[in-house]
């Protein structure tokens, strides 16, 4: 699992860049090899993210694994 | 009552049980899983007209749902990428709604899922006709 986590926060990263904090690994759950959230500084346009998101799942899967992900964001940096 | 039936009345009574006066985590929870569930009909409904019968699955059918919408539409250009998308947000958020209930649902994430569930309900209804 760790190896997953590795790789989706890699790619999170890529596809997010300095707007990702972190990402919250909830752990493998119900045929996903890996759950969680993305934990993002600012808020943006839902069909960009949604894209960003696409990119990820493809990358994912093409290494061969199963993810589910959402995103919130930071509410601290919300109310700042 | 068929799916597309089922997903616009979803979204109809979803929109007015968030006005109740009840706990707001609560409705937020309800309203997430049931959104979820009339997207996942949708997504089912689009498999039959491709000639599967995800009635007759019985394991692991949501994933399954969401491979073979890939496999049939996303990757054949019938279904945008950011649709799949959305419905998989959308999964995960019925995920979280149901069994991570120490995880909170921020107001605007709920004004989220509705966009998201009605960004993959008219990209279904637009492709529909062709099918």
């Amino acid at each position: 699992m760790r190896e997953v986590e590795e790789f989706v926060m890699q790619i999170a990263k890529q596809q997010f860049g300095e707007n990702l904090l972190d990402v919250d690994f909830w752990g493998p759950f119900d045929g996903d090899d890996l759950i969680g959230e993305l934990i993002l500084a600012a808020d943006l346009p839902e069909q960009d993210a949604l894209d960003k998101l696409g990119e990820i799942y493809n990358k994912v899967e093409d290494m061969g694994w199963t993810v589910s992900l959402g995103w919130i964001v930071d509410s601290t940096a919300q109310k700042e | 009552m068929d799916e597309i039936e089922f997903a616009e009345e979803v979204l109809v009574a979803a929109e007015k049980i968030r006005k109740l006066p009840l706990n707001q985590e609560i409705v937020s929870r309800f309203i997430v899983s049931k959104l979820y569930y009339g997207a996942h009909h949708l997504g089912r409904l689009l498999l039959k007209k491709h000639g599967e019968h995800p009635d007759l699955w019985l394991n692991n059918v949501h994933i399954r749902t969401l491979r073979e919408l890939k496999k049939k539409f996303v990757d054949t250009g019938l279904l945008s990428l950011r649709a799949h998308t959305a419905l998989r947000t959308l999964r995960f958020k019925r995920i979280k709604a149901d069994y991570f209930l120490g995880k909170p649902f921020q107001t605007e994430e709920i004004d989220k899922v509705f966009r998201i569930y009605r960004e993959f309900l008219n990209e279904v209804r637009l492709l529909l006709p062709s099918l």
